[in-house]
């Protein structure tokens, strides 16, 4: 078996012990753990200690808050949760669709949204046991100094794999931060940073408690393309959130804004820029597709970071932005 | 789709759950031992649990090509709970699943030959205690220059992988001719020629490979014996417990009566469990060691080490035809990436041309393989042993000819069928042949005239044909050995015993037996098993529920052998010594 | 470091055992309780093997923490045919659909299935099939003649017991 390293486990019932229990050196959160433990498994980190949310329940609502025109999803609500969430469904359906193409049906009565926007970054050269890095020597990441994918970069380029987080950067979704200092707020956009090591400005001892994202009253269409090899299981090869702000509630209308985030690229999800030439053209119109696909495939350059070719999965990248943008168009 | 033939319907719901049920031919039955399997009942290898079980581990190579200079396991068997370290120097005597290529050894001797090759292991009182001592064996190495690419590593004289290979990188090499291929190729209206390349598969079983051992202390029978005289039993979720019974007795240097192999269920095999791999000679030598039993469970990534999948090849061929479409012989070479070890290669160098003359008539053919060592894990048997590579290159050449020659694909390979009743141009005897039904039978299926035309731009369909002997002794070398052997008999309660050899489809020989015998009912159908190898049964090695991985070999050998079995039931009844188990 | 006394109810009964806290619900099961139904494939959430319920739903027993499910309902594929004489209908139309081969996939693949019969009414389709099954690898059977299993349980389930009953 991939057995885990000698390690104490705190199951506090609320936020507050959790918080608490974080200050204590070595330790670490959990949550649903279909991200840690294989990880610690492979002994990409050595916690003294973990921390399970699996026992906070107050983490684990979801509610629309009309007053501040919000859509609030606790960080412990699963991804089978926040799939089937008629809340959820009728805000933010692209966030419904990505939750419900992670991993696989077991994996997301499991794992968490917190789990999922704080998802480690991956990379070929790291996602191994102990043993096969060290028949590379490690790297940046583990155990090394080199970046293999990167040959002589100083960065880690590990990819930011999650499928929700594009989707949510996307919808203009932001986050609730609890430390020991308090609590703070942060738009996603502003969370993730360029570096595969530490990918995220959550500081150690602060826990994500819910998940934001704004409600809308105009008209809008959004959609999220995930491609893999399997239909199944795996971690997307390319990712595509794309949001569109439309002048009527119909497919029809003139694009009032649009924005598209991309991931799996590096260790931050990319907001792609220069979109303006699409606004004031129809949703439906063909040259809309291609030129947000256009886009995309000139800004995004995939890395040899996850399985697959990296000019090949520029290629899908392009192909799966024009299908998703039709995929909206012929859903009306 | 699966319910459009009678092939694919299910047992009747109403059919009673065990028994009741006559077993006939031609009728679909509940398996013998599904319902233990799906209840969560049966025991595979690694639900074994023995008292005062030790675990074992094995520290691998992270090198791919390394001389071992010293290991040093003195830190490690210093720590709490540690009981025993080996080393190849424990078990120097090369084996190798062919009698004729014993290659390999149990760990590495004086070199690791890929990332992942073993050169310790460590039994310790459970496996995070061996986990940890595996990081206090010290091993130096001095790192050798690997090579990964056959032609390469055929070109490399001056460095050897395999301390056993006698040229070079050569692991195997076969140069066939049957007929004129020079002459027949001369004369052909079109020549397709072209190289063809099968990067590698692995079987993937969802059960990891895991072994047992036991060694029972018992008073010694022979004056002037060894010293040692246990009898060790290994459970091992090995698919022939035969070979691994062979090996290690002489690995061990121990007698085979000493030695008892048991098969328990297996969890998927595919042909990757059908060879002796180190854990199971690290548990037996680490059990004779400790006097404890120890068990060894590869993690997923282990399985991917021990590997014997599917050979990359690289293949170059050239195929000659005649204007109206037929095949008048193929010129083939091929380039075998072995990895680090024979394991079956010797055969697959042989399949990689001798399986391709049919479905199709043909000629003249001549076949130059070579297979090479190269620091990867080694490559073996995977279903449809050796025969899918080339396929993939002839099929393609097919259908570039049918593009060439302005012919349906699917009408070429019909002015090319063998035939029945006929023999092949390497002599494999073919009696019915049912491949112009098949073709028929895709061709309407698929709605093959209507669809193909219209179909857009990167959508199509595609056809092609294939074949697998049945019995494989023959394609390796002509002999007239027999392929199987199962000698049934009759006891004095007039029940019957069923002996024979293969392990793999002892599901199956349960099945066709009921099935071959329901009519002269009443009697109890008692099976036997035999190793046929070592002509001991004591050291029996079987099951009632051991099976591997697919019910194919049922049809393949069992068939056959159910109606030799009801034939020398009459003939000779005659029981031997051997473990049986009833069947109600 | 130091075991803890774990407490939680495997197939409705209740069990308490002392784990050290890095343990798995899976090495507990097969290894502490000897529930060896549960199977490991690969330890880290790829093949489903391992899957059992929890409170009902069925996760992956190797990427969840022993120590996590204190006071939790435990389903393992021992459990299955408990109400059912021993065999549940879906073992029943497995073995006769032949949809288990080597069997090593299969109890992770019937405590998927059963969550499905359990949360759906009637009779289940194909495509319904192969979402819940999503998780679960399966090496041998090329996977139809499970889904056509299933499919056949879900509508032996749905089918009027009245007969059964009057029977009884
Ligand atoms: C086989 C397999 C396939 C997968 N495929 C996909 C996929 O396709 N797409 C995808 O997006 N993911 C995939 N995953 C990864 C993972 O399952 C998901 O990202 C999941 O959402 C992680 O959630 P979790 O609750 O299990 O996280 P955990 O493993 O518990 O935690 C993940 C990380 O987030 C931190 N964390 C967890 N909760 C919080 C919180 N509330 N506040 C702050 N930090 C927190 C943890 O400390 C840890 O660093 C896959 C995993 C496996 C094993
Ligand atoms: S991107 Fe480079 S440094 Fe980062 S994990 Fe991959 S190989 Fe290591
Ligand atoms: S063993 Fe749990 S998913 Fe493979
Ligand atoms: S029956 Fe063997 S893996 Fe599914």
């Amino acid at each position: 078996m991939l057995r885990l390293p000698r390690l104490d486990v705190l199951m506090p019932a609320t936020l507050d012990e959790a918080v608490l229990a974080l200050q204590s050196p070595g330790s670490r959160l959990i949550a649903g753990g279909t991200d840690l433990l294989p990880n610690l498994k492979h002994r990409l980190e050595s916690p003294t200690m973990l921390v399970s949310l699996a026992g906070v329940r107050e983490l684990s609502t979801i509610t629309v808050d009309d007053d501040a025109q919000e859509l609030v999803i606790g960080a412990g609500a699963t991804l089978t949760t926040v799939e089937q969430c008629p809340q959820v469904r009728a805000h933010a359906p692209s966030l419904c669709s990505a939750a419900g193409l992670v991993a696989s049906p077991l994996i997301r009565n499991q794992a968490t949204l917190g789990g999922n926007v704080n998802l480690d970054t991956r990379c070929r050269y790291v996602n191994q046991t102990d043993f096969w890095r060290s028949a590379i020597g490690g790297c940046i990441k583990s155990e090394g100094t080199v970046c293999h994918v990167v040959p002589g970069g100083k960065n880690c380029v590990a990819a930011m794999s999650s499928d929700c987080v594009p989707v949510l950067i996307s919808l203009g979704a932001s986050l609730q931060l609890v430390g020991p200092n308090g609590r703070r707020r942060v738009a996603m956009k502003d969370y993730y940073v360029a570096d595969g090591t530490r990918h995220t400005t959550r500081e150690d001892g602060e826990v994500t408690t819910a998940v934001i994202v704004p409600l809308v009253s105009t008209p809008r269409r959004a959609g999220y393309s995930k491609w893999t090899v399997r239909g199944s299981i795996d971690f997307p090869l390319t990712s595509v959130a794309l949001c569109f702000d439309l002048e009527r509630d119909e497919v029809a209308a003139p694009i009032a804004g649009a924005t598209v985030v991309v991931g799996v690229l590096g260790a931050k999800p990319r907001v792609v820029t220069r979109l303006d030439e699409v606004v004031g053209k129809s949703l439906s119109d063909p040259e809309t597709a291609a030129i947000v696909a256009e886009r995309v495939h000139r800004q995004c350059k995939p890395l040899a970071n996850v399985p697959y070719e990296a000019p090949y999965r520029r290629q899908m990248l392009r192909v799966h932005t024009r299908r998703a943008i039709e995929a909206l168009v012929a859903d009306g | 789709m699966s319910h459009d033939d009678a092939g694919s319907k299910p047992v009747a719901p109403s059919a009673a759950n065990t028994s009741g049920e006559p077993w006939l031919r031609g009728k679909h039955h509940r398996k013998v031992d599904a319902m233990a399997r799906m209840q969560g009942i049966t025991r595979y290898t690694d639900d074994i649990k023995l008292p005062g079980m030790l675990h074992a581990k094995i520290k691998r190579s992270p090198h791919p090509h390394a001389k071992i200079i010293s290991i040093d396991a003195s830190r490690a068997l210093a720590m709490p709970g540690v009981y025993a370290v080996v080393t190849g120097k424990d078990f120097p005597i090369p084996y190798g699943i062919i009698p004729w290529t014993p290659d390999e050894t149990a760990l590495a001797v004086d070199k690791a030959l890929y990332v992942g090759d073993g050169v310790a292991a460590v039994a310790a009182v459970d496996e995070d205690t061996a986990i940890d001592a595996l990081a206090a064996i010290d091993v130096q190495y001095e790192v050798l220059t690997p090579l990964y690419d056959p032609e390469e590593a055929l070109a490399a004289r001056d460095n050897p992988i395999n301390p056993y290979s006698k040229k070079g990188n050569l692991s195997k090499k076969v140069l066939l001719e049957f007929g004129d291929v020079d002459a027949v190729l001369e004369g052909a209206a079109l020549i397709v020629e072209g190289d063809y390349f099968f990067e590698g598969t692995t079987h993937g079983a969802i059960e990891p490979h895991c072994a047992v051992a036991m060694v029972e202390r018992v008073e010694r029978v022979e004056a002037g014996g060894d010293q040692e005289q246990g009898l060790l039993t290994v459970w091992s979720s090995t698919q022939v417990s035969h070979y691994l019974h062979r090996e290690l007795s002489r690995v061990l240097t121990m007698p085979a009566n000493r030695i008892r192999v048991i098969q328990p269920p297996l969890g998927g095999a595919f042909g990757g469990k059908s060879e002796p791999f180190d854990l199971e000679f690290c548990v037996a030598k680490l059990a004779l060691i400790t006097g404890r039993p120890v068990k060894l469970l590869y993690t997923r990534e282990e399985v991917f080490y021990s590997h014997r999948g599917r050979h990359p090849m690289k293949m170059h061929y050239r195929t000659g035809f005649t204007q109206d479409g037929r095949m008048l012989g193929i010129d083939a070479k091929t380039f075998i990436d072995g990895g680090a070890y024979s394991s079956f290669g010797l055969v697959t160098t042989y399949y990689s041309g001798q399986l391709l003359c049919a479905p199709y008539r043909m000629d003249a053919y001549r076949f130059l393989s070579k297979r090479a060592y190269t620091n990867k894990p080694a490559c073996g048997p995977k279903r449809g042993h050796g025969s899918v590579q080339p396929r993939f290159a002839i099929e393609v050449q097919l259908d570039k000819a049918a593009v060439a020659l302005g012919l349906d694909p699917i009408e070429l390979r019909r002015r090319n069928d063998l035939g029945s009743d006929t023999r092949t141009i390497n002599e494999f005897a073919i009696g019915s042949n049912g491949f112009m039904e098949c073709l028929r039978r895709v061709e309407e299926a698929s709605e093959w005239k209507t669809r193909r035309p219209t179909l857009p731009l990167g959508r199509g369909l595609g056809v092609a044909g294939s074949t697998y002997i049945s019995g494989t002794n023959y394609p390796i070398y002509p002999n007239a050995m027999p392929q199987a052997a199962v000698q049934v008999c009759l006891d004095r309660r007039a029940g019957r015993a069923c002996f024979r050899a293969p392990t793999i489809s002892a599901r199956e020989a349960i099945r066709c037996w009921r099935s071959s015998s329901a009519k002269s009912s009443g009697c109890r159908c008692l099976i036997f098993v035999c190793c046929q190898r070592t002509r001991t049964c004591a050291p029996l090695t079987w099951e009632p529920t051991a099976l591997a991985s697919r019910s194919w070999l049922a049809t393949r050998a069992s068939m056959p052998l159910a109606s030799c079995a009801r034939k020398s039931a009459r003939r000779s009844p005659n029981v031997g010594r051997c473990l049986r188990t009833e069947w109600p | 470091m130091t075991a803890r006394l774990l407490r939680f109810s495997v197939n409705g009964e209740p069990v308490t055992v002392a784990v050290e806290p890095q343990r798995t619900l899976l090495e507990v099961l097969r290894y502490e309780l000897d529930l060896i139904g549960s199977k490991q494939g690969c330890d880290k959430g790829d093949c489903g093997a391992c899957t059992v319920q929890i409170d009902g739903l069925p996760r992956l027993s190797c990427l969840t923490l022993a120590l996590a499910v204190e006071g939790r309902d435990i389903q393992t594929v021992e459990g299955l045919g408990r109400a059912h004489g021993g065999c549940h209908p879906l073992q029943d139309a497995m073995d006769r659909w032949d949809a288990a081969q080597c069997g090593f996939c299969t109890p992770g693949i019937l405590m998927s299935a059963e969550s499905l019969l359990r949360r759906s009414p009637g009779p289940v389709t194909r495509s319904e099939v192969r979402e819940a099954l999503a998780g679960n690898l399966c090496r041998c059977t090329g996977y139809t003649k499970i889904i056509d299993a299933v499919v056949d349980a879900s509508e032996q389930m749905a089918a009027p017991r009245d007969e059964t009953e009057a029977a009884q």
